[in-house]
């Protein structure tokens, strides 16, 4: 053969190879307006489209010529970068996070939630964390946003200057720190950045969640204006935000009511007694909305009765309480309600009702002191079994209580608070949040009253309370009524 | 061979055996080489039919001793070197020795055989043939200028799919249809670029393949058959 025998060979294998090799096609979209081929496009944060399609279990599928992922199932797992933060994307089940996703499957195919994270400090040997704990604290006339940390060593607290609702948003994608966020002069300001908010709409709450499964950023911003409740869906990227229909928007919290692949939450109406289960469904339009129609209502709580007029509802919490691997959702209030998450969705059903001084079975006391009662409390999961942390109101208590035995009894071990000038005028303990503060992977509880006093009690301190700061409030004696936490925190060294 | 030459071979017998006659009567015995020796050696040449040594022996011969029949033997030997003229030359002056009747008949019958030699034209030289090559012909030409053109078509074609499917601007859709037709714009034109190589490398191996003045020979032996073909490749 001549070297132009070769030369016309090569050429001719190379218009071949050029068939496989010149046609790659790669669209690439900036807006969901670009990604019009199917039902209901959207542009994805890796600029890809997606369209709806209910095989998938986002309900989404990659458009054609979407690279690699061309035609596959659109689904924003991620690895989180920072395990000790709730309100992402759910995990890949790798690592630690095939650890929790084994105990709260709900944390690799709804969201990661503030379950999740108490899960990592207790089944991760490799996860140490902070804690950051963002305090609103409010009382008829009086607000304050207090940004408390604990670093490993001590506790730092310090007051934030803006508005209302201070809370941490979970971090930016792919990166460790969680983000500060409080609503200030139309704003909803953030570390890192700020989105506009509606001069006329009463913000209550602010929570990171992934609320339409595709990965961005987003926030639930519960707010109430002259039509009732509401909650804002906002994107944190581009602040591009919609007004999701809700009769429910206070001290939001997210879980997972109907173990499908979206983030549910509960949200207590207004300032009533009623609270919603919040089920993340999809509209017509295939937008993602709330269906709001399961509601149920903590009992007793005549709070007029009550000095200082506690809250109805003092917040929510989310543990797989009875083992089946869902997430029950546990109601603080008048009552403590505890929801199984058995079947298709957490219904109305009570496993548990506790109310009375001691807290017992609601059934088990005295309607008028039922009525004087507003719990406060924090569900703590344990190698040993599921607990509550719960705090009487008015009379100041902390308990550790078990549900066992049939017919299923509360088992309370009181917790024992330091001497204290107070003595029994000490206020009572009106928040309580639940963290590995040690790094022992038992995770501890931190109980704030209503002076700002924050105690702490380590897993192993044996139920002893102590003093751990007092944030320096003036005057020093607030009284504040309502304190709403939002914990969050990122990895450490030991 | 030439036509007529049948005759005088046949006869030069005649004339050697007349020349050796000859010597045996009046050979000189006493001479190292001798006529006798001559003719002898003229014997063995014309049987080798090596008729130029043969005529310098019997020239050497005739320069000893010119005998008559010595130059009927030249002109025999003349005859077949195909040197007519010298042929007819000796025939005539053995004729004019006045020789017997039926001597002069003999070389009468040689002088006609040498003169039907001079009249017939003398064979051409056969050129040494031509050894085999190549050529390129108006078929090549025409097969080549067709894949060239297609070749580069279906490079423009590519190159257009190419462009095509790398404009990322406007909507899904748009992009969907461009790359519809970016593949069916470069499956076409890779078609075509690979048709148009092979319609060149046809034309080149046809040129390579197509050779002139090669031989071609039939094959026929008692179990096989068919055909060789000589050139040079």
């Amino acid at each position: 053969m001549t070297p132009a025998s070769h030369a016309l060979g090569a050429l001719a294998a190379a218009a071949l190879a050029c068939l496989a090799g010149c046609v790659h096609p790669d669209y690439r979209c900036v807006s969901d307006h670009d990604c019009d081929v199917g039902e209901a496009g959207r542009c994805g944060t890796d600029h890809r489209c997606t369209a709806y399609d209910p095989t998938c279990p986002t309900h989404r599928r990659y458009s054609d010529h979407s690279g690699p992922a061309s035609n596959t199932c659109f689904d924003d797992q991620v690895a989180p970068a920072n395990v000790c933060a709730a309100g992402q994307p759910p995990a890949t089940p790798d690592g630690c996070a095939a650890s929790v996703c084994q105990a709260l499957p709900s944390c690799c195919t709804a969201g990661w939630s503030e379950a999740c994270v108490q899960q990592a400090q207790l089944v991760c040997s490799d996860v140490v964390c902070d804690t950051r704990i963002a305090i609103t604290a409010n009382k008829p006339g009086r607000s304050e946003l207090w940004d408390l940390r604990w670093d490993g060593a001590q506790w730092i607290a310090r007051l934030d200057t803006r508005q209302s609702v201070l809370a941490w948003l979970a971090p930016e994608p792919g990166t460790v720190a969680p983000r500060l966020a409080g609503f200030s002069a139309s704003t909803l300001a953030f570390d890192g950045g700020s989105i506009p908010t509606a001069a006329a709409r009463n913000y209550l709450e602010a929570t990171s969640v992934d609320f339409d499964r595709d990965g961005r950023p987003t926030v639930a911003l519960g707010f109430s204006d002259a039509a009732g409740p509401h909650l804002e869906i906002a994107k944190l990227d581009d602040g591009a935000s919609r007004v999701v229909a809700s009769a429910a928007a206070t001290r939001l919290s997210w879980g997972d009511v109907d173990h499908d692949a979206f983030p549910d939450g509960i949200a207590e109406a207004g300032s009533g007694a009623r609270y919603h289960l919040l089920s993340n469904i999809e509209a017509d339009n295939r937008s993602r909305q709330i269906d709001d129609r399961v509601s149920t209502t903590v009992a007793g709580g005549t709070s007029s009765m009550v000095a200082n007029d506690p809250p109805a509802v003092r917040g929510f919490d989310w543990i797989d309480f009875d083992g089946d691997h869902q997430l029950d959702v546990v109601v603080y209030g008048y009552t403590i309600d505890i929801h199984p998450g058995k079947g298709e969705a957490i219904g109305t059903t009570f496993l548990f009702r506790i109310d009375c001084d001691p807290p017992a079975a609601a059934n088990s006391c005295d309607a008028m002191i039922q009525a004087d009662h507003a719990f406060a409390g924090a569900s703590l999961p344990s190698a040993t079994g599921p607990a509550l942390i719960l705090a009487t109101h008015p009379v100041r208590a902390l308990y550790r209580g078990e549900v066992r035995g049939t017919p299923a009894a509360a088992v309370l071990s009181p917790y024992a608070f330091p001497a204290e000038a107070c003595g029994a005028g000490c206020p009572p303990i009106i928040a309580v949040a639940v963290r590995d503060l040690d790094g022992d992977h038992q995770l501890d509880v931190i109980a704030i009253d209503g002076d700002l006093q924050v105690y702490t009690s380590l897993a192993t301190d044996h139920l002893q309370l102590h003093p751990a700061i007092k944030l320096p409030t003036a005057p020093a004696a607030p009284g504040f009524l309502v304190v709403r936490t939002s914990v969050s925190g990122a990895p450490r060294s030991r | 061979m030439t036509r007529g030459h049948g005759a005088p071979r046949r006869r030069i017998a005649t004339s050697l055996a007349i020349a050796a006659g000859l010597a045996g009567v009046a050979a000189p015995a006493a001479r190292a080489d001798t006529v006798d020796d001559h003719l002898a050696r003229v014997r063995e040449l014309y049987d080798r039919r090596d008729f130029v040594h043969a005529r310098d022996e019997l020239l050497a011969a005739y320069q000893l001793e010119p005998r008559p029949e010595l130059l009927f033997a030249l002109g025999q030997v003349e005859l077949n070197l195909g040197r007519f003229a010298q042929a007819i030359d000796y025939y005539e002056r053995f004729i004019a020795t006045e020789p017997a009747a039926d001597q002069v008949a003999l070389a009468q019958q040689g002088i006609g055989a040498a003169r039907a030699g001079l009249a017939e034209k003398p064979a051409a030289p056969q050129p040494p043939p031509r050894p085999p090559h190549r050529q390129w012909d108006t078929a090549d030409s025409a097969l080549a200028a067709i894949g060239g053109a297609t070749l580069v078509a279906g490079a423009g074609l590519t190159i257009y799919g190419s462009h095509l499917a790398g404009d990322h601007s406007g909507r899904l859709s748009a992009y969907n249809d461009r790359v519809s037709h970016a593949t069916i714009s470069e499956w076409v034109g890779a078609s075509c670029v690979a048709a148009g190589a092979l319609a060149i490398g046809g034309a080149v191996l046809r040129w390579r393949l197509h050779l002139v003045d090669g031989e071609i020979r039939p094959i026929a032996a008692p179990n096989a058959a068919g055909v060789t073909w000589t050139g040079r490749w």
